[in-house]
C-alpha cells in the first residue's frame, strides 16, 4: 500500500475499475520485470532469425558486433547514469509537478514541460505520475507539455541511450527538430480537446472536488 | 569531446549538489545511479545484443536500400510504421537505431522512427495512456502529434548537415 503508484491510483476514482486491476497486474509482473521478460523473448526471436539465415557464423558475428556497440557506448552510458542520478537530487519531478495547476499560465506550461524533461523511468512511472497531477487539477496544457516533453525530449534518454548510440549530432539535430513539438501540443491539444463531443470529453479522468 | 561534455556536467552537477545539500545529497545522488544501473544494466546488454544481431539478420543492402538516404518517401514511411508499432523501450530501440544508422540508414528515416516512436506509440498508449490519462487526452493528443514524426523527418536531413 505505501508504493508510490498504488496511492496514486487509489487517489483517483474517475478510472474504470478494470485499470485498477491492470495496475496490480503490472505491480505483480514488475517483480519478474516485464520488459526483461520482453526483451528476452525478443532476443530468442532475433537470435533464432539470424540463426536460420547465417548459422553460427551469424551468431558469432552479432555477438561481436554488440561487443563493439558496448565498446563504443558504454563509458559515455555510466557517465549519463551518473548524471540522471545528479539530477534526481537537483530537481526531483513530483516537487516541480506541483506548480502545473489551472491557473498557472505560462509558468505551468513551462513547469509542465520541465517536469517531462527529467521525469525519469518507463511508462509505469510517467503515467501514474500523469494521472495524479490530472485528478489533482492539472489543466489540459500543461499535461500535453508534461507527456510530450517526457516522451521527445527527456534528458535521461537523451545523456544515457541517444548520445551514446547515436552520437551528437545526430543527438542535437533530433533536439533542434523537435524542441517546438511540446510547444505545439501545449497549444494544440486543448483547442482539439475543446471541440470534441461532449460524451468522449466526459470520460477524462475529473479533478476531484474538496482538494 | 562527447566523453568530455558528459564528464564535465557530471562533475559540475556533482559540485553543486556537494555545496547545496552537502555529502548526503551526493551519496543519494550516488545511490540514484546505482539503482538505475541496477535495473537497466541487464536489459541494456540484452538490447544491444539484440541490435547487432539485427543488422546481422537485416544486410547493409537491404538497409540502405529501404531506409538509406535514397529511399525517400518509401523510408520516411517505413521509419514511421515501424517506430509507431514496435512496443519496446529506449533499451532496444536506440541501440537498433545506431546499428541501422552504421549501416547506411538515412537522417530522415531515423528521425520519422525515433519520432513516431517517442510521440504516436500505438501499445504504450493504449495499455498506459488511454487508461491513465483518458480518451479525451490521449485522442487530442495523438491528432495534434500524427504529423510530428513526418515533419521531423523533412526537418532533420538539412539540420544535420550543419553538423556533420
Amino acid at each position: 500500500m505505501t508504493m508510490g503508484a498504488r496511492w496514486l491510483i487509489l487517489d483517483s476514482q474517475p478510472l474504470p475499475l478494470w485499470t485498477n486491476r491492470l495496475v496490480l497486474l503490472t505491480r505483480i509482473k514488475r517483480r519478474i520485470d516485464p520488459s526483461l521478460l520482453s526483451l528476452l523473448a525478443i532476443l530468442a526471436i532475433v537470435v533464432t532469425i539470424v540463426f536460420v539465415l547465417e548459422g553460427g557464423d551469424g551468431i558469432i558475428e552479432g555477438l561481436r558486433g554488440s561487443w563493439s556497440l558496448t565498446k563504443r557506448a558504454l563509458p559515455i552510458t555510466l557517465l549519463g547514469m551518473g548524471l540522471a542520478g545528479t539530477l534526481q537530487v537537483l530537481a526531483p519531478p513530483g516537487v516541480v509537478g506541483k506548480y502545473m495547476g489551472d491557473d498557472s499560465g505560462l509558468l505551468g506550461l513551462g513547469i509542465g514541460m520541465a517536469a517531462g524533461m527529467i521525469t525519469p523511468g518507463g511508462p509505469y512511472v510517467m503515467y501514474p505520475i500523469g494521472n495524479a497531477l490530472m485528478t489533482s487539477g492539472a489543466a489540459i496544457g500543461p499535461m500535453a507539455g508534461y507527456v510530450s516533453a517526457r516522451n521527445l525530449v527527456t534528458v535521461n534518454r537523451l545523456v544515457v541511450w541517444e548520445l551514446p548510440f547515436l552520437g551528437w549530432p545526430f543527438t542535437v539535430t533530433r533536439i533542434l527538430v523537435s524542441f517546438w513539438m511540446p510547444i505545439a501540443t501545449v497549444i494544440l491539444v486543448p483547442i482539439v480537446y475543446g471541440l470534441l463531443p461532449q460524451g468522449i470529453r466526459d470520460k477524462a479522468p475529473r479533478k476531484e472536488t474538496g482538494r | 569531446m562527447t566523453l568530455g561534455v558528459m564528464a564535465g556536467l557530471f562533475l559540475a552537477s556533482l559540485l553543486i549538489i556537494r555545496w547545496r545539500h552537502g555529502n548526503e545529497g551526493v551519496k543519494e545522488g550516488m545511490h540514484q545511479t546505482t539503482s538505475m544501473l541496477r535495473r537497466i544494466a541487464p536489459m541494456m546488454v540484452i538490447g544491444m545484443i539484440i541490435a547487432a544481431m539485427v543488422s546481422v539478420a537485416l544486410p547493409s543492402e537491404v538497409i540502405n536500400r529501404w531506409l538509406g538516404d535514397e529511399s525517400g518517401m518509401t523510408g520516411v514511411l517505413i521509419g514511421i510504421a515501424v517506430g509507431a508499432s514496435v512496443p519496446a523501450g529506449p533499451y532496444v530501440v536506440i541501440p537498433l537505431l545506431g546499428t541501422l544508422m552504421a549501416n547506411g540508414a538515412g537522417v530522415g528515416p531515423l528521425a520519422a522512427f525515433i519520432t513516431a516512436w517517442s510521440v504516436i506509440p500505438i501499445s504504450r498508449s493504449l495499455v498506459w495512456e488511454l487508461p491513465f490519462l483518458g480518451p479525451p487526452f490521449a485522442i487530442s493528443r495523438y491528432v495534434v502529434a500524427l504529423s510530428f514524426p513526418l515533419i521531423a523527418a523533412l526537418l532533420a536531413p538539412p539540420v544535420f548537415a550543419l553538423f556533420d
